[in-house]
């Protein structure tokens, strides 16, 4: 009882994580049908941002807030110098995706070749045990399931009742339309992407409070963003939230009766399993 | 002349839809374009409020050239087109619908009393403020497509057949809002295959088949006709 | 010496690796991100084979591309199914957990120093124990992967999967399982993957997981799409170039740490770079067009459309059917959407030789019906007989096969595709739309190849398009392009037309012409069914004409008799 409840525990702090991660890729994707898979790039990105300004000696919190709007400035210039060209020349989701794949191939050599392959730790930020009964987690755990959760909080306050959110909720939902009554839906797309960026750098801080960040985090973060919102469900953000809790604690539970390795495996056979059953994802609409 | 179209050729993806097509719509005035299902004619509305590319003729709106203007662009020159399908943002509530409407193109000020008068020509909408768009029927869904429209407060609407899946008493009053509209100055380019409803509101109609405009005619006439098989 | 051979056989194996994703990626239009994982399951399986049986390293490999297309098909089968970004979902997290398995499963792959003493590969004595002496090996592999490749793409079988890459839709309603297609393809990309796995780790000796990460897999895309999608010798040039670009930079002086990061911001650069200014890649896919031309029978003596045309002679398919009366029937057949009852218990015969319209006010269900009995929709209740069988549940792409095609109202030809491949792709029952027909029986394939370029011909004619065979249809005019669509209906050499509003975006002067056609096709023995907005259409062609409206069939009648009505006048016009 007490493993189990110490292996929820666990479950439900990555669950957070990879619930915000979920939701970062989920809005570009839920937007602009992008399979967006440069967004692993961001996320090393803004990692390493964060390091380097720390090693500026610029102080933990305003080195985070500068990574982040690099972070962020970085996914707009992904959107508005990549992707926008190819979508004028209508090209198709293929070609956009390889592209993708491009940026993320690239910029993740690029951060290789200029800080070499050495784990970097972001330091400076407290950690201390915690215990609740049989139960322990840290001070960064804690801070991280508060943190994703008031971002995730934020985030729906925000599509749900701003100007700028109603105008992203219109596009994703009713493109055409969006573009008859005035909207441009180009610099949705930007927005759009910019808001993803900006929550993925803040899922990237997360993880480097944590763990030491190395050129190829990326791939790993990506992976877990996209089958969160295929598991979650296409088209519904709420579906990327509740299939990010349900990987972090399958992911973690599993531990009581598999080896660790078979972590991926696991998330995989969910992944399959739902795609087998249910095409369109756990909380999404039916597929046309 | 509020709107003139002239010889205007359109297509897309390789096929011509429309041929050369001529139609002009006064300030004010009421005029229905009527004619089988793909004729030609919502692809006639949508090349002239700028979502398709016109291929050679000319469009002039309030003596200006909009060619190749986009959608945006005329929504704040006055020039509304209402969808006959997919016409709302299903995820989003009946009030903001409206109000995005009015942002999209920046024009928040008054909302509160343009609201008011849609909420006076459509009550309906008034108590369903709070409610999803899709959770709407078929017939408040057309109420709030042309609310979205007239809120904005155009000089002229471009409706693609408004009556598509209405029942009759609905038609009706679909009808009634269509002449208050009309009667509050706004001008109105109307496609409908509720070919009667269409010539008992208009002053002038234009036909269309395969592509061409095949007549046009006073209000007067039309009504005289015997039968109408002959046009489609 | 040795160096050199080495270089050599790494590029061999990059350019099988290349040509088979090509299969995957350039003519099934799929996005295979786990290349590499298929690449190094082969190796191990054939390591593995190879070394508890002790047998030829022969069985190993075959034993590693039949196991790994028949999981990898297995796996994908219901991702292909979806939607396209639903592979690459697939793919990739299968890369991911084959990669992490191959690291963790120590008592199989060895774990991440992999499996040594893999066997060399010998036969007849002759043992390929160095660089050089494995060449000959690596040469035969890729001239049989190469072979493969060259006769599939360049089949009735490649053919159907250009289709498919053009319009899915279209290419099921000539007749072909769209699924089936991508799915095949797929496996036969991965078997040689795999096939290519295992010659590899019997000329290295040794099998570990570095060879099968995603940048690997990463890196063979890069290939392809370097040398050209769709283009066999543009993913040669491919691979070679991204092989030597590496071993240039090895001559770089400090630069061996740098070399991975390197190499893959080279490729990722160049992946983005020519996405963006050169999507076709080095070598475009239609590239051997020019210098290669299909003679047609008499291309010379083609005719323009004369009435004697569309007389056909019957085939003896069509015999079977020779009689008259009621040949398809369609009962109580409904079709809801959500609450909406768009088809409401409706019902319908088709006679032979006659042309039956649909007629109704918009919204009235006419075209729910048509994809109803085109098996592009499933009924909710109901059946449809045709010629005496039942075929309500039948899918869409078995309905030609049986003799009910069906046209579009937006054409749907294939654009990029030639006229005459056009009308080829619609010919039913292939031999050589199955991979392995095409292999196991090529003489049946060419001889029926044949038989079909002549019949093709023979309803271009009809059409007076026999002059175009050899142009890209794109290239036609808009009436042409109808008139190619109605060729490539009549190749099917279906029963029974349903043909979908006729007269949408036709020049207004053609439509006699098409009425003219229509016509022509009902003297010939074929039973029509239109919908059609044109009523003019309607009353120039139709025999019978049914006055659909919410969802029911109200009257039926001659045009004239239903026109006279006023009480249809009312339900189309409105009161």
């Amino acid at each position: 009882m007490g493993l189990f409840l110490q292996l929820l525990t666990r479950g439900i702090i990555t669950g957070s994580l990879y619930a915000l991660l979920g939701v970062s890729w989920g809005i570009i994707y839920n937007t602009t049908r992008t399979f967006h898979f440069a967004h692993g790039f961001i996320y090393t990105f803004a990692s390493y941002s964060i390091l380097v300004f720390t090693w500026m000696s610029v102080p933990l919190i305003p080195s985070l807030l500068l990574g982040l709007f690099t972070a962020t400035l970085a996914g707009c210039a992904v959107e508005y110098f990549a992707y926008l060209p190819m979508r004028k020349k209508s090209a198709s989701q293929l070609s956009i995706f390889l592209t993708a794949m491009g940026i993320m191939i690239a910029g993740q050599s690029l951060i290789h070749l200029v800080f070499g392959p050495d784990s970097r730790p972001l330091e400076g930020f407290p950690e201390h045990v915690i215990s609740l009964g049989t139960v322990t987690f840290t001070t960064v755990d804690l801070f991280t399931v508060l943190l994703c959760w008031i971002v995730i909080v934020c985030l729906f306050a925000f599509l749900g009742h701003t100007k700028a959110g109603m105008m992203i909720r219109a596009v994703s939902s009713n493109p055409e339309k969006a573009t008859f009554i005035g909207i441009d839906s180009r610099r949705i797309f930007v927005l759009v992407f910019g808001i993803g960026s900006l929550l993925v750098g803040i899922a990237a801080f997360l993880s480097t409070i944590d763990k030491p960040a190395t050129p190829n985090i990326g791939l790993g973060a990506l992976l877990i963003s996209f089958i969160t919102v295929f598991l979650g469900g296409v088209g519904r953000l709420g579906g990327a939230v509740l299939g990010g809790i349900i990987l972090g604690i399958a992911e973690s539970l599993v531990i009581m009766v598999l080896p660790t390795e078979y972590k991926m495996m696991v998330i995989f056979l969910i992944l399959f399993l739902v795609v087998l059953i249910k095409p369109e994802g756990l909380l999404g609409k039916k597929i046309a | 002349m509020l709107l003139e179209v002239r010889n205007l050729d359109v297509g897309y993806q390789g096929k011509q839809v429309v041929f050369g097509a001529s139609l002009r719509v006064d300030a004010g005035e009421f005029v229905a374009l009527i004619g089988h299902n793909g004729a030609g004619k919502t692809t006639l509305l949508k090349t002239i409020c700028g979502y398709l590319k016109t291929g050679s003729g000319d469009v002039r709106y309030r003596g200006e050239d909009i060619r190749n203007l986009s959608p945006a662009v005329n929504v704040k020159k006055g020039l509304v087109f209402v969808h006959q399908e997919k016409s709302l943002f299903p995820n989003l509530s009946v009030l903001e619908n409206l109000q995005l409407a009015a942002y999209a193109i920046g024009k928040a000020y008054n909302l509160e009393q343009r609201l008011k008068e849609v909420y006076r020509i459509f009550p309906i909408l008034k108590d369903r403020e709070k409610q999803m768009a899709n959770t709407l029927s078929g017939g408040q869904q057309k109420q709030l497509a042309v609310g979205m429209a007239i809120l904005v407060e155009p000089q002229l609407l471009l409706l693609d057949e408004p009556s598509l899946g209405l029942s009759p008493n609905l038609v009706k009053d679909l009808g009634n809002v269509l002449k208050e509209i009309s009667n509050m100055g706004t001008a109105i380019l109307l496609v409908e295959q509720n070919v009667k409803m269409a010539i008992s509101l208009a002053q002038r109609i234009y036909v269309m088949r395969t592509g061409q405009i095949i007549l046009e005619d006073t209000h007067e006439n039309m009504m005289k006709r015997e039968s109408l098989w002959d046009l489609f | 010496m040795e160096y050199l051979a080495h270089t050599l056989n790494l590029a061999f194996i990059f350019v099988i690796l290349t040509v088979s994703l090509n299969l995957i990626l350039g003519y099934g239009g799929m996005a295979s991100m786990a290349h590499a994982a298929f690449f190094c399951i082969g190796g191990y399986i054939s390591a593995i084979v190879t070394m508890n049986l002790g047998c030829n390293f022969l069985i190993g490999v075959l034993t590693a591309i039949i196991a790994t297309a028949a999981v990898g098909g297995a796996l994908s089968a219901p991702f292909i199914k979806v939607q396209e970004e639903y592979l690459i979902l697939f793919t990739i997290a299968f890369q991911m957990v084959v990669y992490h398995l191959m690291l963790s499963l120590y008592n199989i792959t060895g774990g991440d120093s992999g499996i040594f003493g893999v066997p060399a590969a010998s036969l007849f004595g002759y043992t390929a124990d160095t660089p050089a002496r494995f060449l000959p090996f690596m040469a035969a592999f890729l001239f049989i992967v190469y072979y493969v490749a060259f006769k599939i793409t360049k089949s009735p079988f490649g053919r159907v999967l250009k289709g498919i890459r053009e319009d899915e839709k279209a290419v099921s309603s000539l007749g072909k399982n769209v699924i089936k297609f991508k799915v095949i393809i797929f496996m036969v990309g991965t078997g040689i993957a795999a096939g290519a796995g295992g010659v590899f780790a019997h000329y290295t000796r040794f099998i570990s997981p570095t060879i099968g990460s995603l940048d690997q897999s990463i890196l063979i895309i890069a290939m392809v799409v370097l040398g050209g999608t769709a283009n066999l010798g543009g993913s040669a040039l491919g691979a070679f170039l991204l092989i030597i670009i590496p071993e240039v930079l090895n001559f770089l002086p400090g630069a061996s740490d740098l070399i991975v990061p390197l190499r893959g911001f080279i490729y990722g650069a160049l992946l983005i770079f020519f996405m963006r200014f050169r999507p076709e890649g080095l070598i475009p896919e239609y590239f051997h067009l020019r210098s290669r031309k299909r003679t047609l029978p008499g291309a010379r003596t083609g005719k323009q459309p004369a009435d004697d045309c569309l007389h056909f002679s019957m085939t003896s398919e069509e015999k079977m059917f020779n009689r008259t009366g009621p040949i398809l029937e369609v009962k109580n057949l409904s079709k809801s959407f959500g609450g909406l009852r768009a088809v409401d218990n409706f019902f319908m015969s088709l006679d032979k030789g006659k042309i039956t319209a649909l007629v109704g006010p918009n919204g009235c269900g006419k075209t729910t019906a048509f994809n109803l009995v085109t098996g592009f929709l499933k009924p909710d209740k109901g059946q449809i007989h045709f010629a005496g069988k039942e075929i309500t549940n039948l899918p869409a792409y078995k309905m030609p096969h049986i003799g009910i095609a069906r046209s579009w109202q937006d054409i749907r030809i294939f654009q990029g595709m030639t006229v005459m491949d056009n009308l080829l792709l619609a010919r039913q029952s292939q031999a050589g739309e199955s991979v392995i027909r095409l292999f196991i029986m090529p003489w049946r394939v060419r001889r029926e190849e044949e038989e079909n370029i002549k019949k093709a011909f023979f309803y271009l004619s009809s059409m007076g398009l026999a002059e175009k065979g050899s142009e890209i249809a794109r290239n036609l005019s808009y009436a042409e392009q109808k008139l190619l669509a109605i060729a490539r209906l009549l190749a099917t050499e279906a029963e029974i037309l349903l043909l979908d509003e006729p007269s949408s975006g036709v020049d207004p002067n053609w439509v006699k012409q098409f009425m003219q056609i229509i016509r022509g096709l009902a003297a010939s023995g074929k039973t029509i069914c239109i919908v059609e907005h044109n009523l003019d259409l309607v009353r120039g062609v139709s025999d019978t004409v049914y006055f659909m409206a919410e969802g029911q069939k109200i009257a039926q009648g001659t045009a004239e008799q239903l026109m006279a009505d006023p009480k249809l006048g009312e339900i189309y016009f409105g009161v």
